[in-house]
Order: structure tokens, then C-alpha cells, then sequence
């Protein structure tokens, strides 16, 4: 008798909703969708609006892939439905796909932090100092990162109502007007750009041996994403109404600035603002971690690796020190621009495609007795 | 003082434990003066095992109460008894608890701090893995919540285990005050100052000397002008000034009870006068760390307390160092360490993380029930 027969360590499906938030958000409570805004113009939250749609659809169709496979991760049962090889080079894929996306990340919050904090500090050292956080939190597993999140989430929410709260009264209804001046298409493409940014939502095929209940799955994910997407609706809305299109196409921090006009009464603090990188800084630590996490325990499930914390540790230092590849912010920016398009691909794209082929072949996950 | 008489049964399950059931408990053990109670049993456990265990059936005279004994310590011989519900406590903690007493191998234990901290699940986590408590009341709680009295010989103190960060900010007054509010409110009161307490002396470091522009215009003028004629920077004056509120603290312990009060009074005020009319440290600096010992009295135990401090120079020395950003990050580090500790399979930071929402009402808030609300939040067998 241990405790392990009678303490089980599993995620209540009920907290899907918090890591959603902690996960997608990162930094794009920030930039925010800035090649919709580019595309669609003022029209961007109805184009947030409908790509929401979209990204509810694409997570339904995830919640179904992973009711077929209850008990087991995509890189289980890819090999089952794609067959070995293109398996293989499937999970290659996503490796490479999150290697790049964590390296972006890494260098986004080493930028952010010389922008807002320590601009004479080199950048290595506040992503150095990120990743040793991560990197131990990773080494414990996934239920201690989400264990993270749910102990880390009421400040983040406090922190995000209230920013909300209070720029709603800076909105000018003038700026969305004219609607639709350019027609439906920019707002379309906007759309399916739109579901791009909702990295992270591949978590979903990670979770299922870890939940306490893997029926109860579909109302908490499809509610905790379709809340994301009022609040990215909210938030496109706010830049608009605040910003105006021409001033939020032209920023590199649009939810920056729209931030910094926030004036609390007799609270005379000149950038208040700075408070509110404090949800940033949340959520860019937890993406890293999830993201580490799918990498390093993806490599280590696919080379059937035993040394897990090692591998972990590698990953993370191999990654911090993969940003020194990237020149400079222009061109973080713009890769993360063409990673919304990988983002499609490896969040809806591949998964879609693995659920039809299972529903083809007629392939279900082995669901061991309790 | 009548003493119990004890039946004891051998322990099919365990190699050197046996089940010990009492008979017709009566004892009377004089209470002590060790800690301020408003309301509440003021009973306190002694130093004799046998009257610590005639003191918990005498107010638990329930039929599935069950101690087991173990002899600990080569040379000592320390009669060790764990009590425990066998209708709640989960059957796997349990087992845990006893195989971890068996593993001791040590020649003495002259106190229960040895037990403690080779049973505990992290000996270089600062967080104390088990509660120590010595009112009887207060054992009778947690053994209804499914958890695990470890009595030791010769000791006035019992470890209960496992436990988590609330239940070590918890205090008897918080279930005993009349209304449930009242004890939200003041939980809550203790969860902010615990916050202060760890993170304000680091906070003020990291304001001042990165960012000042987040500091409102008027204040920051104030603080200007009050550090003007001040040699130091910021974060010098703040480690000295929370170095000598440690020494004084030290003398306060070390001293004997109204010398080393008044000694300790005398310095502290003494040197932080002079300090101030010398212009060797500034006012809000004083206020800074005056309000973080304030807070950190707050914190129930002596051992939890103890590890704030420690990590309040930590906080510190990033706040220095990183500013904001630093602080930020000593912040998650903390909370890395919280999410991944355990106390005998038990999340230490259970109900907050993971969320269970039914032990919210006497952990995080009080709720208002009539009964004492059963929780999770230990596994207990479910009724």
C-alpha cells in the first residue's frame, strides 16, 4: 500500500479553462492579432469574432480526436493511424514547429524586459533566469506546471479585469465606422489569421492520461475557449475604440498603449501601465513551460529517452541559446508572424486530418481497465 | 491526576508497531500560558506521552480512534505513537506515515523535530511539511480532517501530518469565532500580510531604485527628499535595517523573558533612533521594514515564520539585482517550489493548487456551517 495507490496526482477537467488562459494568451495581450488589424482594419473584431468560430470548431474537433484516445498523447496514437514513418516525421514536425516558437518567446520577453525594465542588462540573462524557473517546474512533470497555473491565476485575473474595466470608458465609438468599407474578404482572411494565434491549444492532445475525468472534458474546454475568444473580441474592440486603426496598425505594443491611457482617479503614478506587465510576465512563463514541456517530453517519448530531466535541461539551454540566431526584434516579430501560419497547420490542420484517417481506419485507443 | 489504563493489541500489519485502545480516560494536565487564546480549549499537551494520549481519547472517545507505537532511536529506546481515525485517514498516508517511522535510524530523539525532519518529504524545502501543535483541540481537528498525530515520549509537542501552507496560516480562533465573516475577513488579513511579509522590504528596493516613475509624484518627492543626506543606496539600508531587526529577534529568543525584552526593546529603538537622526538610514526605510516584522508576526508558526525570513533576504537580493523583473521572478521561483512540494502525497498548496472548491470553507474562508465541514483536501475515505 503507497500513496500513490490511494493519493492519484490527475488534473480536474474543470481547470481547462485557466490553462487555456495562461497558455494562449503569452504575449498577445500586448502585440494582439496586430497581421488581422494589418488585414482587416477596423473591421478586426468581426473578424475575431468569426475566427473565434472557427478556433471553438477547432477545438471541438480536438476534443473528439482525444475522446478516441483517452487514454494516451498524440505521439501514442499517431504511429496507430499515420503508420511509422510519416508518424515519425509527423512528430519531427512539431518538434521543430515548438523549438521555433519557444525561441520566439524566449526572445520576445528577453526584448520586453530590456524595453520595461533593465535596459542595460543583457538580454541572455533575464531569459537565462526564465528558462532556470521553467526548466525546474518542466522537470516535476505536467501536473505541476498546471498545479502552477492554478495557484499563479488570480493574479493574472485580478490583473486582467481590472485593465479591461478600466479602459472601457476610453472607447470612441467613431472609430469602427464604416463597417465593412473594404468588404467581406479582408475580414475572412482576417478570420483564418485570426486562429493562428491560439498557440498553445495543441495542449489539448497532451492532456488526456492526466485528467481525473476524461468524460467531463467538453463543457470546461469548449467554455474556457469560447470566454478566450470574448476577450480577444474585447480586446481587438478596445484597441480599436481606443487606439483608432491607423495608431494600432502603426504601434508595436498597440495593448501597450492602450494600457498606458489608463487613469485611475488619485492614483497619480505616471506609468501605470508598468503594473500590467506583471499578467504579461505570467503568462510568457507559462507558455514557456507548457511549451517546453510538449518539446522535451515529446523527444523523450518518441527516442524513448530515460533520462527525462536531462533531456529537459538540454532542451532548455539548447533554446536560450537558439535566440542568439535571431538579429534582432524586427525580425522576432516578423517570424512570429510567419508562425501563424505553422500554427494552423500543426494546431488544427494535422490534428483534423489525424481524426479523419481515424475515423477511416476505424482506429481507438485501448482503454485500460482502473 | 488518575492515570489510564492501556490495552494493548499487537498490529497484524506492522512489523514493530501495536494497536493501542484506551479504557475509561480521565487526566488532568495544567494548562500553560505559551500563546495568547481569546477563546478556545486552552489545554495544552505535557511532556508524558501516556497523559497526552489519556488527554486525546479523554476528547475523542471514539471507537475508531487508533494509536499504534513504535520504539525509535537505538540508545533511547522513544516510545513513538501515531493516532489516527481508521473510518477517514486514507489507508495509503497512513501506511506512508509508518513506513517512514520505521526507516529512522537514529541513536536518540529527544525531541519531535527529529522526527519531523526525517519523515518530511523535502529536507531542503524552507516550507515545514507537518504541523506542530501542542492543544489537544487542535489534534481532535485534524484527526477529523484524515490526518495523523505523531506523539512523541518526553515531548509537549505533536506533529500532525500532512499538512498544507493553510493549514500552517490557520489558527484556532479562525473556526472558533462566532461569526464566519469575521473569520474570512482576518484569514485573508493574514494571507495579505504573509504577502507583505515576504515580499515589501523587495518590493520597496526594487520601486525605488529601478522604477520610480510607478511611484505616485507627491510620494516620490517625499522619499526623495527624506533620503537626501542619507550615505547608503536603498537596498544597503534595507539589509542593514533587516540584519538588526534579526539580531534583535535573536536576543528576544536567546534572553530570558522580560531581560531579553527589554534589551531587546532598548537596542532596537536605540539604533534605529540614531540611525535616523544620524541620517545613516532614512524614515520610509524604517517603515519599510518595521511594517514587515509587523506582518510577519501575523504567520502562526514559529518554524513557517522562521523560513519568511529567509526568503524575504532572497526576494531581496533579486529585487537589488533584477529590480521588478527579478522580483517577478523570485515570485515564480517561490511558487515553483510550492507547486511542486508535497506533504506525504498531499499538494502543499491544496485546495488553491490543485482547485478543490470543498475545501475552500475552512482553508482559504470560513464558511458558515454548524458542523465542522468535511473537505478533500487529505483524501479521506469517502462515507
Amino acid at each position: 500500500m503507497t500513496i500513490k495507490d490511494n493519493v492519484q496526482d490527475k488534473i480536474d477537467p474543470r481547470v481547462i479553462p485557466l490553462i487555456f488562459f495562461l497558455t494562449i494568451i503569452e504575449f498577445k495581450l500586448f502585440v494582439m492579432d496586430r497581421k488581422v488589424f494589418l488585414i482587416a482594419g477596423r473591421d478586426s473584431w468581426l473578424s475575431a469574432l468569426i475566427g473565434g468560430v472557427l478556433v471553438t470548431l477547432g477545438t471541438y474537433f480536438l476534443l473528439r480526436l482525444m475522446k478516441r484516445f483517452p487514454q494516451q498523447n498524440l505521439f501514442q496514437y499517431i504511429s496507430q493511424i499515420w503508420g511509422r514513418p510519416i508518424a515519425f516525421i509527423i512528430s519531427i514536425g512539431y518538434f521543430l514547429f515548438w523549438g521555433s516558437y519557444l525561441t520566439l518567446l524566449f526572445n520576445n520577453t528577453g526584448e520586453v524586459n530590456q524595453i520595461f525594465f533593465l535596459e542595460k542588462t543583457p538580454i541572455l540573462m533575464p531569459i537565462f533566469l526564465l528558462a532556470l524557473g521553467a526548466v525546474w517546474l518542466v522537470a516535476y512533470g505536467l501536473v505541476a506546471i498546471i498545479r502552477f497555473i492554478q495557484i499563479i491565476s488570480p493574479i493574472f485575473i485580478i490583473s486582467l479585469l481590472l485593465s479591461i474595466s478600466l479602459s472601457l470608458s476610453q472607447v470612441e465609438i467613431h472609430n469602427f465606422f464604416p463597417i465593412l468599407a473594404n468588404g467581406i474578404t479582408p475580414v475572412l482572411k482576417g478570420a483564418i489569421l485570426y486562429t493562428g494565434y491560439f498557440h498553445g491549444l495543441e495542449i489539448l492532445l497532451f492532456l488526456s492520461p492526466f485528467l481525473s475525468d476524461n468524460t467531463k472534458i467538453f463543457k470546461p474546454a469548449l467554455a474556457g475557449i469560447a470566454f478566450l475568444n470574448f476577450l480577444a473580441v474585447v480586446f481587438t474592440i478596445l484597441a480599436i475604440g481606443i487606439l483608432g486603426i491607423n495608431n494600432t496598425n502603426q504601434m508595436l505594443w498597440p495593448g501597450f498603449a492602450m494600457l498606458s491611457l489608463i487613469e485611475i482617479p488619485g492614483f497619480p503614478a505616471e506609468r501605470f501601465e508598468l503594473f500590467q506587465t506583471v499578467p504579461l510576465l505570467i503568462t510568457a512563463f507559462v507558455a514557456i513551460s507548457v511549451i517546453l514541456y510538449l518539446l522535451s517530453y515529446g523527444i523523450i517519448q518518441v527516442f524513448k529517452i530515460s533520462q527525462k530531466k536531462t533531456v529537459v535541461y538540454l532542451i532548455g539551454l539548447l533554446t536560450v541559446l537558439s535566440t542568439l540566431l535571431i538579429p534582432d526584434f524586427a525580425w522576432c516579430m516578423k517570424l512570429r508572424e510567419v508562425h501563424i501560419y505553422a500554427a494552423i497547420i500543426f494546431i488544427y490542420f494535422l490534428p483534423l486530418l489525424t481524426l479523419l484517417l481515424s475515423v477511416l481506419r476505424e482506429k481507438r485507443g485501448i482503454i485500460h481497465e482502473k | 491526576m488518575k492515570f489510564f489504563k492501556w490495552k494493548k493489541e499487537k498490529d497484524e500489519n506492522s512489523a514493530t508497531g501495536s494497536k493501542i485502545a484506551s479504557t475509561n480516560p480521565v487526566v488532568d494536565v495544567t494548562p500553560r500560558a505559551e500563546q495568547q487564546l481569546y477563546r478556545g480549549s486552552k489545554q495544552l499537551y505535557s511532556e508524558n506521552i501516556e497523559e497526552n494520549l489519556q488527554s486525546l481519547f479523554q476528547r475523542l472517545p471514539d471507537p475508531n480512534l487508533v494509536t499504534e507505537e513504535f520504539i525509535i532511536g537505538s540508545r533511547s529506546k522513544t516510545k513513538v505513537v501515531i493516532a489516527y481515525l481508521q473510518d477517514v485517514a486514507n489507508t495509503g498516508i497512513v501506511a506512508e506515515i509508518k513506513n517512514r517511522l520505521k526507516g529512522i535510524k537514529a541513536e536518540i530523539i529527544p525531541d519531535t523535530s527529529y522526527i519531523e525532519r526525517n519523515i518530511q518529504d523535502s529536507i531542503w524545502s524552507p516550507f515545514p511539511q507537518v504541523e506542530i501543535v501542542s492543544k489537544v483541540d487542535l489534534t481532535l481537528t485534524a484527526l477529523t480532517q484524515g490526518r495523523v498525530a505523531i506523539f512523541v515520549d518526553g515531548c509537549p509537542n505533536i506533529i500532525i501530518a500532512p499538512t498544507t501552507l493553510f493549514d500552517l496560516l490557520d489558527t484556532p480562533e479562525d473556526a472558533y469565532r462566532r461569526w464566519f465573516v469575521a473569520s474570512s475577513f482576518f484569514r485573508i488579513a493574514r494571507f495579505i500580510s504573509f504577502i507583505i511579509a515576504t515580499l515589501l522590504p523587495s518590493f520597496y528596493i526594487a520601486l525605488t531604485s529601478f522604477n520610480p516613475e510607478l511611484i505616485p509624484s507627491a510620494l516620490t518627492i517625499t522619499l526623495t527628499a527624506a533620503r537626501e543626506n542619507t550615505p547608503f543606496p536603498i537596498y544597503i539600508e534595507a539589509f542593514i535595517l533587516m540584519g538588526i531587526a534579526e539580531v534583535v529577534r535573536m536576543v528576544m529568543l536567546r534572553m530570558p523573558n522580560t531581560t531579553g525584552q527589554s534589551i531587546s526593546i532598548f537596542a532596537g529603538v536605540t539604533l534605529v533612533l540614531t540611525g535616523l537622526v544620524t541620517n545613516i538610514i532614512s524614515g520610509p526605510i524604517t517603515i519599510i521594514v518595521g511594517l514587515t516584522i509587523i506582518a510577519s508576526f501575523t504567520i502562526p508558526g514559529f518554524d513557517l515564520r522562521s523560513s519568511i525570513r529567509i526568503i524575504q533576504f532572497f526576494t531581496m537580493l533579486m529585487a537589488t539585482i533584477f529590480g521588478l523583473f527579478g522580483l517577478a521572478v523570485s515570485v515564480f521561483y517561490i511558487l515553483i517550489h510550492l507547486s511542486t512540494l508535497k506533504s506525504f502525497g498531499i499538494p502543499y498548496m491544496s485546495p488553491l493548487g490543485p482547485i478543490e472548491l470543498s475545501g475552500w470553507g475552512h482553508t482559504i474562508l470560513r464558511k458558515t456551517s454548524v458542523d465542522m465541514p468535511q473537505d478533500e483536501t487529505y483524501k479521506p475515505k469517502k462515507k
